[in-house]
């Protein structure tokens, strides 16, 4: 686990590609189909408005279509009135005539006027027309002339005269007197309906009074003698008295009708054999807008036609949607279809981005959280103490690294079913119960504090290991998850020791060589002859004791080797020329107390020797050599030569004995000093203990 | 002052001392005062033979001996009831049983007035 690191993150990195953001083309792919299903449903619902639009305009259509057809029937109905009310009637006063037509023209407004115009023969002209001008001032029979005014008729047969007229406006007045049959049209239709004695319509025609429209129609009732309607056409012109004469403005009539109706946008005209003759409409239809278009789904095209019987004749009626229609009827539906898809697609938009945005910060986060998670998983793994985090409440390790795996010698795997009393000896080294004082801690530390102990814990070979255990609260803090960063501290221990010891050496060691030092100074004062001398001898023995401390510590206190004390020892005397001290011997390593023991003789020896032997002349020689005897011992032998001659001392002076002394006395072996003539010689014994084989040869 | 002045028979003092040169200063002062030094022992063997072969009266120890620890000699002493001062640096008392620890001790470098002392005070007593 420890060693793999890179491999983890790899595999983590393409756990990342895996687990792709919401691709972009299926969000496009939804935003593409709502689109789609917005402009679909936009289509659908004008289409439905489209048909609801044009089943109520063709009910709206028909209601007047059936109206208008109701008016032209009600006209001629009562045109069959009138008459029926002038055969009912001995006479007709014009009174009479006023009073009977007055709510029929009152109650259709496209009646101009109703007439009846009686038949005159020419012999009674003279006298109809005087009876006629005591009633009606100035009353005589008239035709129209060329320049359109009206004249006395000129002398015919026999003449149709409108002898009453309703309602007597300026506008019907003059046409008292007015002969019917002088008009073409008028009369071939008064003949029509005389020949065949049935209603007869003329028209359409420009009426008196109207400059601009030609929808004026004359419907003719024909009247005849008797109980009984002729069944011939010679007997009904023998018996033809006059004629009921209803005027009709078709425009008017077609106004009050539609007007009349609940005001809804539909234009309607009406037209015989193609030609229009009336129209009634609010705006053009050529005036629906383009945006009308639009949301309708194309122009208004619909219209509703139909025939309207008009006596004889058969009528046209066209019904067209005028965009006042729009303006009623129009539903904001396909609109708010249109208006309210285009927000949910920008709602859509909205919300994918934000749960594109949300989900990248929940995946950054989650890398984040992965990636913080193998960074502590390999602080943790390669932290340098053991690492253990301990479920309070379950009692067991949860998790252990491999320093821990080292350190207690379990595996992984034991060590999670285990907990910190099973790798504690019973008891600590104060004396208390290893359980409770766990207990105390792990209370102590899910409360909020740091502890840091010393703990001896037990590997699983049994072996108590000294250790400090740094304890922490692990979140989260709904689990008592406590972690344990344990030292083994027995290096520390041991290191701690080895440093104690290491003082109480020294201090040891700086007593003893400062009585040494007192010593020296002692003796040395009370076999020195002058201060010089006292000054010179104590001095270069305190340099050698200073010379072999500076070996000894160089080798930690644990030996030196032989040559190495002696070149130290003999440098001051041996420097002037090489070849004075003659050197050779055994690679041997001396122990402590035969380093400074050798020194401080070798010293002496010298020291003796520059001052009365061999070094004191230029000519003198030393000749130093030792060997390892069989059984372990050294044997060193200082030998002068060349100098003066040499005479025994009467006693022997401090250096002499100081040789000797520290030979036999720290050392247990011998030194034998010899006062021969051509010079000193001194052999020197020491036992094994302070000897070894030199291990490094230098 | 003389150790003899009071008494015909001197006092007589084992030293136990590695070191060639102060076991010398010992002797002299000793012998300056009047004792017989009757034995110096650089080492633990020649002190436990010293010890063996008795004929002193006061042990002047020093606690270590090279790599090795006077204690044995010490504990025979202990055995024979022959009083003795131990000489030591401040640290080496603790390589000593505590069995020994009542025993006078003087610190290195010793200083002889208050060696003389101790020695007539152990002899007093003893």
């Amino acid at each position: 686990m420890s060693d793999t690191p890179t491999r983890d993150r790899v595999a983590a990195e393409s756990e990342d590609v895996a687990q792709k953001e919401p691709r972009r083309f299926l969000l496009v792919l939804v935003l593409v189909s709502a689109l789609l299903a917005v402009l679909v449903s936009f289509r659908t619902v004008q289409r439905l408005e489209s048909t609801r639009m044009k089943l109520e305009f063709e009910r709206t259509a028909n209601d007047r279509v059936r109206a208008v057809r109701a008016d032209m029937e009600s006209y001629v109905n009562d045109l069959y009135a009138i008459s029926a009310f002038f055969r009912a009637s001995e006479t007709v006063t014009r009174s009479e005539f006023h009073e009977f037509t007055r709510p029929l023209y009152a109650r259709h407004r496209g009646i101009r006027a109703f007439d009846w115009v009686p038949r005159v023969e020419k012999a009674e002209r003279a006298s109809y027309e005087a009876r006629a001008a005591a009633e009606v001032p100035g009353f005589r029979i008239t035709e129209l002339a060329k320049d359109g005014k009206l004249e006395p008729a000129a002398e015919r047969a026999e003449y149709y005269p409108v002898e009453f007229i309703e309602p007597v406006t300026d506008a019907n007045a003059p046409v008292f007197g007015f002969d019917i049959a002088s008009h073409p049209t008028s009369r071939a239709a008064l003949f029509a309906s005389r020949d065949t004695g049935s209603l007869a319509i003329a028209g359409p025609l420009q009426l008196i009074g109207d400059e601009l429209e030609q929808s004026g129609f004359l419907m003719f009732l024909p009247h005849f003698d008797g109980d009984r309607a002729p069944v011939s056409v010679d007997g009904r012109r023998e018996r033809f008295v006059g004629v009921v004469v209803g005027v009709l403005q078709l425009a008017d009539a077609l106004r009050g009708v539609i007007e009349h109706l609940a005001p809804v946008g539909v234009s309607v005209e009406v037209a015989e054999r193609g030609r229009v003759i009336a129209e009634y409409r609010t705006v053009d239809p050529e005036d629906v807008s383009a945006w009308s278009r639009f949301t309708r789904g194309g122009a208004l095209d619909y219209s509703v036609v139909d025939s309207v019987p008009f006596g004889d004749r058969e009528l046209e009626i066209r019904c067209r949607p005028s965009p006042d229609f729009v303006a009623v009827h129009a539903s904001p539906l396909p609109l708010v279809v249109l208006g309210g898809g285009a927000l949910s697609i920008l709602a859509l938009c909205f919300y994918f981005a934000r749960l594109r945005h949300e989900i990248r910060e929940r995946l950054r986060a989650d890398k984040a959280l992965r990636e913080s998670e193998r960074r502590y998983r390999v602080l943790v793994e390669h932290a340098p103490e053991a690492v253990v985090v301990f479920d309070v409440d379950e009692g067991r390790f949860v998790d252990v690294n491999e320093n821990a795996v080292r350190l207690f010698k379990r595996s992984r795997e034991h060590l999670l079913v285990m907990n910190t009393v099973d790798l504690s000896p019973r008891l600590q080294p104060d004396g208390r119960s290893s359980a409770s004082t766990i207990r105390a801690l792990m209370t102590e530390t899910l409360a909020g504090s740091t502890p840091v102990v010393p703990w001896v814990l037990r590997d699983s070979g049994g072996v108590d290991l000294p250790c400090e255990m740094r304890l922490v609260r692990l979140p989260p803090f709904d689990r008592a998850l406590v972690r344990g960063s344990i030292i083994d501290v027995t290096e520390r221990r041991q290191a701690e020791l080895r440093q104690l010891m290491m003082a109480r050496e020294l201090d040891h060691r700086v007593k003893n060589n400062l009585a040494e030092v007192l010593a020296l100074a002692e003796q040395t004062g009370m076999s020195a002859r002058s201060y010089d001398e006292f000054r010179e001898s104590f001095a270069g023995r305190v340099r050698a004791m200073a010379r072999t401390h500076e070996a000894l510590a160089a080798r930690q206190w644990r030996g030196v080797p032989l040559r190495d004390v002696i070149d130290l020892t003999l440098a001051p005397y041996d420097g002037r020329a090489e070849d004075r001290i003659a050197k050779r011997g055994d690679p041997v390593m001396l122990a402590p107390a035969a380093s400074s023991a050798i020194c401080m003789t070798l010293h002496e020896l010298a020291a003796n020797a520059a001052k009365y032997g061999a070094l004191a002349v230029a000519s003198g020689r030393v000749d130093l050599s030792w060997r390892q005897e069989e059984d372990g011992s050294l044997r060193l032998v200082w030998r002068e030569s060349g100098g003066p001659p040499v005479e025994r001392p009467e006693r022997a002076g401090f250096g002499t004995r100081l040789v000797h002394g520290v030979v036999t006395h720290e050392l247990g072996g011998t030194a034998k000093m010899e006062f021969r003539e051509e010079g000193v010689r001194c052999e020197i014994h020491i036992p094994r203990e302070h000897v070894q084989l030199d291990e490094v040869v230098s | 002052m003389s150790a003899v002045s009071e008494d015909t028979k001197p006092c007589r003092v084992l030293v136990v001392e590695d070191n060639f040169a102060v076991a010398e200063s010992l002797r002299y002062f000793l012998d300056a005062h009047g004792f017989v030094v009757v034995a110096v022992a650089g080492n633990l063997k020649a002190a436990l033979v010293a010890v063996e072969q008795g004929g002193f009266d006061v042990a002047v120890l020093d606690i270590r001996l090279g790599a090795d620890v006077v204690t044995p000699a010490a504990e025979h002493l202990v055995a024979q009831a022959i009083p003795m001062i131990f000489l030591s640096g401040y640290a080496d008392a603790d390589v000593l049983p505590e069995s020994l620890h009542g025993y006078p001790r003087l610190g290195k470098p010793f200083d002889p007035v208050s060696l003389i002392a101790a020695i007539r005070k152990l002899e007093g007593g003893g």
